[in-house]
């Protein structure tokens, strides 16, 4: 099984590396399209605003080798964070741009949600309990106990079609923190940061088979 | 200081809390484990586990082992009812009774098994038990964490991947409920058993005022969990059995005292009926007479409580034996003074700080009454380790 962490400049890449290694996995750090051909499991983390981390994946071809191995030969990928935003179709960060249109829906402000009356503070940072939705399947399910992840966002991402979204979360009100399209599974929250109930989310997504 | 309105725990109890209903969260853990959790089903998961490793591995799995009651139901249970080979891990604190020897070499022998055993250094063993009860008011250190980190080791070393824990501790304290995972891992390890302390820790904090032996880091491995990375790589689980079957303290006493001779023993500061609790070192006496200081109850409180939530004791009987057992200065403290070299007065200064607020430690004499001797006292390895101490003492 070889891992790899999608390598393009803005992302967490040396925390996400820690957890994969952490429990027992050798993933690599990716940035070649011919290295990212021969990857069983993708990883896009991301940190830091969309501008530069999407000039950075359309470049050099990267952005065709990935979707070469989601689209055309399945290869799972897990976004984690800005990784799982550039996936919509629209960002706001920053002026408007046009994210990459896996998962349909935009990314907006966190405090768009409020609906003009302030109910947690922005950025979101910290610990929250996650709720997988009831009916579905995904590598969050049936992890057991209490989900606890850690957040650290302004924006979230509200996507157009309820059948994508695998689980939610409540700062203030309710929104979006996990989504599943295909071979895609992202998150707002970081597994990588949230200590042993990531590590069994990391996992599970090693060991998944999307349908 | 509030106190549990069902049993006799009080709000200084580690990890406790106590609720606007004026019940503790561990009465709570324990209703919820006769109420809520679906044994059959728990039993099945169980049969999982086993049947995963079961002649698979160098043994079927490692039963980490003192010769107290639930390690030898433990392995009773895994050995005899499950039929699997175990391998017995011991790791030696340095305490052990004379009756729990004899208990220990009955199990081995009648349920056929393999034992290693591991004695750490006792120079290093001394400076520890003194620098943690410096630091935390609990010279456990070295036991905690040998024996929840070294059978880690040896599940690397054996190549065998799972270990058989007993109880868990709910009857005890709230780390875990009863809904949630618990593995004796490397989380649970940094949570509750290490007192915040890791070997790194100690290693910068060791001086030589017990004994001057040099420890090196490379000394402290005993003490460390093995790394996280390498115990994933070898899908190493770290299981206990009280999660699987619902353990009755009481009723597993009986099993292995039919099963093996398993004989029961007097403890210091406990009432004789409970001849089960705690059995397996002699420096129980000291241990509980500590937290008695420091946090205004000791065993005797404990082992009632535990009755109660059973429904096997009133509150009003547990009280009763509180008052007349808890809290006395026991007989052991005179060898680990020794082993300390520090005075009795030097002890209680040392423990002072670390009272448990509200809690106010009683003063030197308010709880002079001792207990009883213990019969098996003379017989109890009192070797300092300091030749002249050592010397003048056979004499």
């Amino acid at each position: 099984m070889r891992i790899g962490i999608i390598n393009y400049g803005v992302g967490n890449t040396g925390s996400v590396y820690n957890a994969f290694w952490n429990i027992g996995h050798d993933p690599e750090l990716v940035s070649r399209p011919e290295d990212i051909a021969k990857m069983d499991r993708l990883v896009l983390p991301g940190v830091g605003t969309p501008l530069p981390a999407l000039n950075s994946l359309r470049s050099d071809g990267l952005l065709e080798a990935i979707e070469e191995s989601v689209f055309k030969k399945g290869t799972p990928i897990l976004g984690i964070c800005l990784g799982m935003q550039l996936m919509a179709d629209r960002l706001t960060e920053y002026g408007e741009h046009k994210g990459l249109g896996w998962i349909p829906g935009s990314v907006e402000p966190f405090e768009t949600l409020y609906d003009g009356a302030p109910k947690a503070p922005v950025p979101h940072i910290g610990w929250a309990q996650i709720k997988p939705q009831e009916g579905r399947n995904s590598p969050l399910h049936d992890i057991g106990g209490r989900l606890y992840y850690y957040y650290a966002h302004t924006y979230v991402f509200i996507p157009k079609d309820e059948a994508d979204i695998v689980a939610t979360s409540d700062h203030g009100v309710n929104f979006v923190c996990a989504l599943m399209k295909g071979p895609i599974f992202a998150t707002q929250f970081h597994p990588e940061k949230s200590q042993a109930k990531g590590e069994k989310l990391i996992e599970r997504f090693i060991d998944w088979e999307p349908k | 200081m509030r106190v549990c309105n069902k049993c006799m725990m009080p709000e200084t109890n580690e990890s406790i809390v106590i609720g606007d209903d004026g019940v503790c969260s561990v009465c709570k853990n324990i209703e919820y484990k006769h109420t809520n959790v679906d044994w059959e089903e728990r039993g099945r998961l169980l049969d999982k586990e086993l049947e995963a490793v079961r002649g698979k591995y160098l043994y079927d799995c490692i039963v980490p082992f003192s010769g107290g009651k639930d390690s030898t139901y433990t392995l009773w249970y895994l050995a005899k009812v499950k039929k699997l080979k175990c391998l017995v891990v011991r790791f030696d604190h340095g305490f052990f009774r004379p009756t729990v020897q004899d208990n220990a070499l009955k199990a081995f022998r009648t349920l056929g098994c393999d034992v290693h055993q591991f004695t750490p250094n006792w120079q290093i063993v001394r400076k520890l038990m003194f620098e943690s009860l410096r630091r935390r008011g609990d010279f456990c250190w070295h036991c905690h964490t040998g024996i929840f980190a070294y059978p880690m080791w040896t599940a690397l070393r054996f190549d065998t991947p799972l270990l058989v824990w007993g109880e868990g501790g709910q009857e005890y304290s709230s780390w875990y409920g009863f809904d949630e995972e618990e593995e004796s891992d490397e989380r649970r390890f940094n949570l509750k058993v290490n007192l915040g302390l890791n070997a790194a820790d100690m290693l910068g904090m060791l001086d030589n005022s017990v004994s001057d032996y040099p420890v090196e880091d490379r000394d402290l491995w005993p003490y460390t969990f093995p790394p996280a990375r390498e115990l994933k790589r070898k899908n190493v689980r770290s299981i206990f059995l009280g999660r699987y079957i619902p353990w009755d303290t009481k009723q597993n006493v009986v099993t292995i005292k039919e099963e093996l001779d398993w004989q029961g023993e007097m403890v210091e500061g406990v009432p004789e009926a409970y001849d089960y609790e705690k059995i397996e070192c002699y420096m129980q006496g000291v241990r509980d007479y500590i937290r008695f200081m420091k946090r205004g109850y000791g065993r005797t409180a404990h082992v009632t409580s535990i009755d109660i939530r059973n429904g096997r004791m009133t509150r009003a009987e547990a009280e009763k034996l509180v008052g007349q057992y808890d809290g006395r200065r026991p007989f052991a403290l005179d060898p680990f003074l020794d082993f300390l070299n520090i005075t009795e007065e030097e002890f209680h200064d040392i423990v002072r700080p670390h009272a448990v607020s509200p809690n106010v430690m009683p003063e030197c004499g308010e709880c002079a009454k001792c207990n009883t001797r213990p019969w098996d006292f003379d017989q109890w390895n009192k070797i300092t380790g300091d030749r002249e101490k050592d010397s003048a003492a056979a004499k």
